[in-house]
């Protein structure tokens, strides 16, 4: 076998058929080394869900194939459900009304593991996830960041080797955030395969050894965040208001030195436009000369935004095909 | 199979559990049944029947508690898994999602034995009237064999609760021509044939039958009743598993089976 504990080929999932058909996933292929942390990282829409539930058996492919562990999720999901844990994001997902501890019985029942086993590993999963003191308490009387914690105590009842998280951060306060990050950043220290999908790049770049950049179902960049973050080619950002512009001049402003991509958005007569460049040259002066004799409303120079590097990796990728 | 088994205790229990601390559920299956026997009595009493027939009646009332507790927390059972977003992890999880659904399918038939008891007690102890079970063993015996006939029909619709989100109003639909076809409400003498004919295939009108029979103590009546409730009950439990097996297969196919 691989030491890939984790390899997805050229897999496509389409919802619904016909003119409604959608391809979520449109052919993309990735690999997770065993002990890596890797992670999808993409805007919302992008399939980032629709690959997790691939993975999970809870979608069948529509094409590709997909293996975790050298199972195949398609022939061998029995086996597959038995080795991975996972986090789907949210609140739910529990007996609300029950306790803690009771939710870790019933998934160490619903995962089949031994009582003899689950005596000690239960305490030890509280432990780890912080939650031994509330453990006693109703699963409704917690915050989101500590069913988030609870969600992961619980993924690993049956001690799987893989780990995929969707979203664990999002919709929690910033403390909560961050004990979820520390948390999942320790799993790797047990051994664990850790497969993370999020939308906020701090996060996939403190956390990821290797990741990808999924667009509209396609993977647009990948490697570790620094190369990510160079294929971006970003780091500053000018935004114009404008009304009435011609494309034309528009178009013009691609060619200043150092702009790595234009972005138009048109409401109305007004015309919004996000120039981005290279961060060691200043372009305000080209723009300006570039439309002069046009009416600039507002001009504008800051920080580039995730955003801003989702706009100039998917544009770049426009560009080329 | 052992662990299948604890799973499936535990699913029962925690549902049995969760729904405790719902008041609606509560009143429909603790309050309801014991304000329906009483009319029920009143409406016997009036005419000055004997205590054999006010002792059917009661027991109707009871098991009209007990299709209420069902069908009730069945079609809810599983409105309310999704709603908690526990569907999707029992899907992909290895144990199938037929036990998860069985568990919580007793769990609410189980209550619905607490109405039952609870309607004979009112009727003995609240209202004074002369309840006689010839066989209490035999009462035992169709109680436990209509709890898991019901919960079968329960799973047996929340099949199509999986299917369509919305068949919880089919659920709700269902529960009045329940309660005629299984004769709890009138006896089914009093209705026209083709209900006789229909209430056949119900595994849970056996049981009721099953449970009068305990009532006037007649054995051939109550074994006919109790077999053909078991065998009906088990062709529902298999039905259901393999329902079950291809709407999953489904959902994971089309993606409309909504999971979470
Ligand atoms: N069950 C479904 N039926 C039809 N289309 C769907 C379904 N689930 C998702 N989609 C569509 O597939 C695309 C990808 O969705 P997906 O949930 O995988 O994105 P995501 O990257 O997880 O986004 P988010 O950040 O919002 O969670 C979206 O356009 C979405 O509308
Ligand atoms: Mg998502």
């Amino acid at each position: 076998m691989s030491d890939n504990d984790i390899e997805v080929e050229n897999l496509v999932r389409v919802y619904g058929r016909g003119a409604g058909a959608r391809r979520a996933v449109d052919d993309i292929s990735f690999e997770v080394r065993h002990g890596e942390f890797f992670g999808i990282l993409g805007p919302n829409g992008a399939g980032k869900t629709t690959t997790i539930k691939v993975l999970l058996t809870t979608l069948l492919p529509t094409a590709g194939r997909v293996s975790i562990l050298g199972h195949d999720v398609v022939r061998d999901v029995q086996r597959v459900r038995r080795r991975i844990g996972y986090v789907l994001g949210g609140d739910k997902g529990f007996y609300d009304r029950l306790t803690a501890r009771q939710n870790m019985i019933y998934f160490c029942d619903l995962y089949e593991v031994p009582h003899r086993v689950q005596r000690t590993r239960i305490p030890q999963l509280l432990e780890l996830t912080g939650l031994t003191a509330r453990a006693g308490d109703k699963v409704e009387t917690f915050s989101r960041g500590m069913k988030q914690r609870l969600h992961i105590a619980r993924s690993l009842v049956h001690d799987p080797r893989v780990l995929i998280l969707d979203e664990p951060t999002s919709g929690i306060d910033p403390i909560g955030a961050r004990e979820v990050r520390d948390l999942a950043a320790g799993l790797i220290r047990l051994g664990k395969t850790v497969l993370l999908t999020t939308h906020y790049m701090q996060e996939a770049d403190a956390l990821c050894d290797r990741l990808v950049v999924l667009a509209k179902g396609r993977i647009v960049a990948s490697g570790a965040p620094r190369d990510v973050k160079q294929l971006a080619g970003i780091s500053r950002v000018t935004e114009l208001e404008l009304t009435g512009v011609e494309q034309r001049r528009l178009d013009a402003l691609r060619d200043i030195e150092g702009v790595t991509s234009v972005h138009v958005d048109v409401s109305g007569i007004q015309q919004i436009v996000r120039v981005q460049s290279a961060a060691d040259v200043d372009c305000t002066a080209a723009i300006v000369r570039a439309l002069e004799s046009e009416k600039v409303e507002r001009i504008a120079t800051r920080e580039p935004t995730l955003e801003d590097a989702y706009v100039a990796l998917i544009s770049s990728q426009d560009g080329k095909a | 199979m052992i662990p299948r088994l604890r799973f499936l205790f535990t699913a029962w229990l925690f549902h049995l559990r969760q729904l405790a601390t719902l008041k609606l559920y509560i009143f429909d299956s603790v309050v309801l049944p014991v304000i329906l026997a009483t009319i029920a009595v009143r409406l016997v009493g009036a005419r000055g029947d004997d205590g054999g027939t006010i002792t059917t009646v009661a027991l109707g009332a009871a098991v009209m508690g007990m299709w209420a507790a069902t069908l009730s927390g069945a079609g809810g059972a599983i409105s309310r898994m999704r709603s908690m977003g526990l569907l999707e992890p029992v899907v992909a999880a290895p144990t199938p999602l037929a036990t998860a659904l069985a568990g919580n399918a007793l769990a609410s038939s189980t209550l619905g034995v607490y109405s039952v008891t609870a309607t004979l007690l009112w009727a003995r102890y609240g209202l004074g009237l002369p309840i006689t079970v010839r066989s209490p063993l035999m009462l035992v015996v169709a109680t436990l064999a209509t709890i898991a006939a019901t919960a079968a029909l329960g799973l047996l619709l929340s099949v199509s609760l999986v299917m369509y989100p919305r068949a919880q109003s089919v659920s709700n639909i269902f529960e009045y021509p329940l309660w005629i076809l299984t004769g709890a409400l009138v006896p089914l003498s009093l209705l026209p044939g083709w209900i006789g004919v229909a209430s056949w295939a119900i595994a849970p009108a056996w049981g009721v039958k099953a449970i009068q029979a305990s009532v006037t103590g007649a054995a051939t009546d109550f074994g006919v009743a109790t077999a053909l409730c078991v065998v009906i009950t088990c062709a529902y439990w298999a039905l259901s598993t393999a329902l079950l097996r291809s709407v999953e297969r489904l959902a994971r196919e089309r993606a409309t089976l909504p999971l979470s």
